[in-house]
C-alpha cells in the first residue's frame, strides 16, 4: 500500500522533475555559451557551494543564524503562548488585544528593521527582534484559537466530574488545542526564518543573510547562488523539522503525564 | 456563545457590555491608551539615538508630514506596490485557474510556487538587482515575487474546492465548459480567491518595504537612509509607523471587499 | 416490460446491458454496473432503490449524460444518449443551488444556459416558483431558505426548461422527515398535471412505493437489477394512501428483498 503510494507520488512529481532537469540543463548551457555575469553555469555554482562548505565559510554563519532563530522563536513562543492563552480564556483580553494581533499579523512590520538597527546596532539583537516581529503574532493567534478550539461539552464533562479549573486546563484544553499550538509553532518558524534572513540581509554583515549581501555586492554570482541554495534548503529544513517534531509530540500527547 | 467556565468567571458580569459594539470599542480604546502610555513611559528623549517617546515620535511625524516629505516618499514607494500587486492579481488569478484545471500545469508549477512561499525572497534581491539594476522595474519585480505565489495557490485551491455538484448541475443543463467556468466555477471560487488576494497584499506590502530598503529608490527607502545617517530615531520610527498604518488601512479595505463579495458564502 | 400508454412512441428511457468499470484506489478494475436493463415508459414514474454502492446514482448520471459508460446503451425518447440534452433535467441530492444567485436567477439558470432572454426566462421562472409554492421568495437567497424550500427551488429550476424526463437523485434525502412527506405529495401533484416521465433515486422504501408506478431494486457489487415491483396503488395518491394496507404490504415486499441483500452483505 505505502509502496504503491510512493510510486504514485513519484509519478505525480515526474513533470516537476523533468522541468527541473530541463531548467538545470538550460541554465548550464546558457551559462557556458553566453557571457552574462548574472548567469554562471550551474556546475560553477555547485562547485562554489562545495568549496564554501569545505572552507567552513557557510557552517559558521549557519550555526550562528540557527542560534538567533532559536532564540527569537523561543521568545515568540513563550510570550505568544502566554498572551494567546490569556486571550483564549478571557474574553475582555481577547476583545482588547484582538485588533492589535490582527494588525500585527498582516502589517508590514519589516518597516521597523531600520529602527531596530538604530536602537540595537548591527548585531544579533536586531535580527532576533526581526524574528520576533515576524513570528510572535502568528503564535498568539494560534494559541488563542487552540484554547477556544476545545469542544465545550468536554469542558462541561470535566466540570461534572469535579475537575478543578487547573486540571480542566491541562487535561482538556491543552490536549484538545495541541494541533493548533503546533500549527502556530510551525508557522512561527516559517515566518521566523523569513524574519531572520530579512534581518540579516538588512544588517548586511552577519549570518547567512550577510553572505547574500557580501557576495551580491561584489557580483560574485556563483557564490551568491550557492548561498541562496543553502538558504532555500535551510528554510525548507527548518519548517520540515518542526512539522516532524510536531507530529511526534501530538502523537505522543495522549500517552503523556 | 461561549459558556462561562470557572477560569473565565471574570468575564461573566461584563458579558452584556462586551456584546455591544460600543463596549468593545471602549475596551479597545483603553487598550490603545494603555499601549501609548507604556510607549511614552518606555521612551527616553534625552538623546536622539535612544528609543523615543510616543509624543516625540508624533512630533517627528508632524514635522515630516508638514514639509510634505513623508507623503512624497510614500507616494513614490507605493508606485511599485500598485504595479507589482496589480500584476500579481492580474496574472495570478488566470494562472491559478490553469493550475486548478490542467493537471500538467499543476504538477509543473506548484512545486516552484511552494518554494517561492517558503523562501525568503530577500535572498534573491542581489540577483534581481544584477539583472535590472536599481530601477523601478527591479522594485516591481520584488513586490511581484512576494505576492504572486499566494494569489496563484489560493486561486487554484478555491477553484478546486468548488462543490462538484455545482459543476455537474451546470453540465446537466447543457452548459459549455466556458459557461461552467464563468457562471459556476469562478463565482463560487470568489471568496477563496479574495482570501488569496488579501494574503498577497500583506506580502506585497512586505515586498514593497524590502524593495525600498534594499533597492533604494526616491521613496521611503532614501528618506529612511537619510534620517538614519543623521542618527535620529524618532523620524525613522515615525516613517515606519506611517508605513505600517498604511498597510493596516489597505488590508482593512481589501478585507472589507472580501467580506462583501463573500457574503453569500457565510450563512 | 414497456408500459405503453402511447405504444407507438419509443419509451422515455431504454437502458440495455449497461456496464461500467472503474479503476479502484488499489489500481484494480472494479465492476460498478453489470448489464443493467431498465425501461421507463412515457409519463411513467419509476424509482430505483438499493443499498449504497449499488450504482444507482451512477446510473442516473449516465442517463443524464454527464458520466460515460463502457458498454451497452442508453436511449432517451428513442435517441441514443451522448451527453446532456434539453429533454432531460436533473434534481440534485445536495440541491446544487448557486448560493450567490437569488431564487429567481437560480430557477432561470437552465434557461440562461440555453440563451433565453432575461425577461422571458424571468417570466417562466416566476410562474414555476409560484407553482412549487414559493411565491414571494423570488428575491431571497438560497441560504435564507430551509432545506425543503431549497429543494423546491431545485425542482422549479428543473421544470423551467420544460423537460420530458425528470431525473431525481435522492432529492429528499437531506430533508427532515415531516417536510419530506409534504414534498412527496406536492411532487405527485405537479407531476400529475404534466406528461413528465420521472426516474427517481431513493433509499427510502415508503417514498419509493408512495411515488412510483414501479420500484426497481438494485443489488451491489456489482450493481445490477434484482427485482421489479409493480405498484398497483390507485392514483391520485394522498395522505390516505399511506394508511392503505396495500401500501404497507408493498413497502414490506421492498424491505423483504432489500433486507436479504443487506444481511448477506454484512455476513460477507
Amino acid at each position: 500500500m505505502s509502496k504503491s503510494r510512493l510510486v504514485a507520488g513519484l509519478r505525480g512529481s515526474m513533470p516537476f522533475l523533468v522541468s527541473l532537469a530541463f531548467l538545470a540543463a538550460a541554465w548550464e548551457i546558457a551559462g557556458r555559451t553566453t557571457d552574462l555575469i548574472t548567469l554562471p553555469p550551474l556546475s560553477d555554482v555547485l562547485a562554489a557551494l562545495a568549496r564554501l562548505w569545505a572552507q567552513g565559510v557557510i557552517t559558521a554563519p549557519l550555526l550562528d543564524s540557527t542560534l538567533a532563530l532559536a532564540t527569537g522563536v523561543g521568545i515568540s513562543l513563550g510570550v505568544g503562548a502566554a498572551i494567546g492563552v490569556a486571550m483564549g480564556l478571557w474574553r475582555p483580553i481577547d476583545i482588547a488585544l484582538g485588533p492589535f494581533v490582527k494588525a500585527g499579523l498582516s502589517a508590514p512590520l519589516i518597516a521597523f528593521v531600520p529602527v531596530f538597527l538604530m536602537l540595537f546596532g548591527i548585531g544579533s539583537t536586531t535580527r532576533i527582534a526581526t524574528v520576533i516581529a515576524f513570528s510572535v503574532f502568528i503564535v498568539i493567534a494560534n494559541a488563542a484559537t487552540a484554547i477556544r478550539a476545545v469542544d465545550k461539552s468536554l469542558v462541561e464533562m470535566g466540570h461534572s466530574f469535579g475537575a478543578s479549573p487547573w486540571r480542566a486546563f491541562w487535561d482538556i484544553r491543552v490536549p484538545a488545542g495541541a494541533p493548533y499550538f503546533m500549527a502556530g509553532l510551525r508557522l512561527g518558524v516559517a515566518r521566523g526564518v523569513k524574519g531572520l534572513i530579512n534581518g540579516e540581509v538588512l544588517i548586511a554583515i552577519i549570518g547567512l543573510g550577510g553572505l547574500v549581501k557580501k557576495y551580491g555586492t561584489v557580483f560574485s554570482m556563483d557564490q551568491l547562488y550557492a548561498v541562496i541554495i543553502v538558504i532555500v534548503a535551510y528554510a525548507a529544513l527548518a519548517v520540515g523539522a518542526v512539522s516532524w517534531l510536531g507530529r511526534r509530540v501530538i502523537r505522543d500527547a495522549p500517552d503523556g503525564p | 456563545m461561549t459558556r462561562s467556565t470557572p477560569l473565565m468567571a471574570g468575564a461573566g458580569p461584563h458579558r452584556r457590555v462586551l456584546d455591544s459594539w460600543w463596549g468593545r470599542l471602549a475596551l479597545r480604546l483603553v487598550a490603545l491608551a494603555a499601549f501609548l502610555l507604556l510607549w511614552q513611559w518606555a521612551g527616553d528623549d534625552s538623546l536622539p539615538l535612544l528609543f523615543p517617546t510616543f509624543t516625540r515620535t508624533l512630533g517627528a511625524a508632524w514635522d515630516l508630514a508638514a514639509d510634505g516629505r513623508l507623503f512624497a516618499a510614500l507616494l513614490a514607494t507605493n508606485q511599485s506596490l500598485v504595479v507589482g500587486f496589480g500584476l500579481a492579481v492580474g496574472v495570478g488569478i488566470p494562472a491559478g485557474i490553469f493550475v486548478a484545471r490542467v493537471r500538467l500545469v499543476d504538477q509543473v508549477l506548484t512545486p516552484y510556487l511552494t518554494l517561492l512561499v517558503a523562501v525568503p525572497i530577500i535572498a534573491l534581491i542581489p540577483v534581481i538587482q544584477a539583472l535590472l539594476g536599481l530601477s523601478f522595474a527591479a522594485r516591481v519585480t520584488v513586490v511581484l515575487l512576494f505576492a504572486l505565489p499566494y494569489v496563484v495557490i489560493n486561486t487554484a485551491v478555491a477553484v478546486r474546492r468548488v462543490d462538484p455538484a455545482l459543476t455537474e448541475m451546470g453540465r446537466s443543463f447543457g452548459a459549455s465548459r466556458r459557461t461552467v467556468l464563468f457562471d459556476v466555477l469562478l463565482p463560487a471560487a470568489v471568496p477563496g480567491i479574495m482570501t488569496g488576494v488579501r494574503i498577497a497584499l500583506g506580502q506585497a506590502l512586505i515586498g514593497m518595504v524590502v524593495a525600498e530598503l534594499t533597492i533604494v529608490g526616491d521613496g521611503v527607502g532614501s528618506l529612511i537612509a537619510e534620517l538614519q545617517g543623521r542618527f535620529r530615531v524618532a523620524p525613522v520610527l515615525a516613517v515606519a509607523v506611517a508605513v505600517v498604518i498604511e498597510g493596516i488601512v489597505l488590508m482593512s479595505i481589501v478585507e472589507w471587499i472580501e467580506r462583501r463579495l463573500s457574503r453569500w458564502s457565510t450563512a | 416490460m414497456t408500459t405503453s400508454t402511447e405504444a407507438a412512441l419509443p419509451p422515455a428511457i431504454e437502458v440495455t446491458d449497461l456496464t461500467k468499470r472503474y479503476v479502484g484506489a488499489d489500481g484494480r478494475s472494479v465492476l460498478a454496473l453489470d448489464r443493467v436493463q431498465l425501461t421507463v415508459g412515457r409519463g411513467e414514474f419509476v424509482s430505483i432503490i438499493g443499498p449504497s454502492g449499488c450504482g444507482k446514482t451512477t446510473l442516473l448520471k449516465m442517463v443524464g449524460g454527464i458520466l460515460p459508460w463502457d458498454s451497452g446503451s442508453i436511449s432517451v425518447l428513442g435517441k441514443e444518449v451522448s451527453g446532456p440534452g434539453p429533454e432531460r433535467a436533473t434534481v440534485f441530492q445536495s440541491f446544487a443551488l448557486l448560493p450567490w444567485m437569488t431564487v429567481l436567477d437560480n430557477v432561470a439558470f437552465g434557461l440562461k444556459v440555453r440563451g433565453v432572454a432575461r425577461s422571458e426566462r424571468h417570466d417562466v421562472a416566476r410562474k414555476l416558483i409560484a407553482s412549487v409554492g414559493l411565491a414571494g421568495f423570488e428575491e431571497s437567497y438560497p441560504r435564507q431558505l430551509s432545506g425543503g424550500m431549497q429543494q423546491r427551488v431545485g425542482l422549479a429550476r428543473a421544470l423551467a426548461v420544460k423537460p420530458h424526463l425528470l431525473l431525481m437523485d435522492e432529492p429528499f434525502s437531506a430533508i427532515d422527515a415531516q417536510t419530506r412527506l409534504l414534498l412527496q405529495t406536492d411532487l405527485l401533484d405537479i407531476w400529475s398535471k404534466t406528461d413528465l416521465s420521472v426516474l427517481f433515486i431513493t433509499h427510502a422504501m415508503d417514498e419509493a412505493v408512495f411515488l412510483s408506478d414501479r420500484v426497481i431494486i438494485m443489488g451491489a457489487r456489482p450493481g445490477h437489477v434484482t427485482n421489479v415491483i409493480e405498484v398497483d396503488l390507485p392514483r391520485p395518491r394522498t395522505e390516505a394512501t399511506r394508511l392503505d394496507p396495500r401500501f404497507v404490504d408493498l413497502t414490506g415486499q421492498v424491505w423483504a428483498r432489500l433486507r436479504g441483500m443487506i444481511v448477506e452483505e454484512t455476513a460477507a
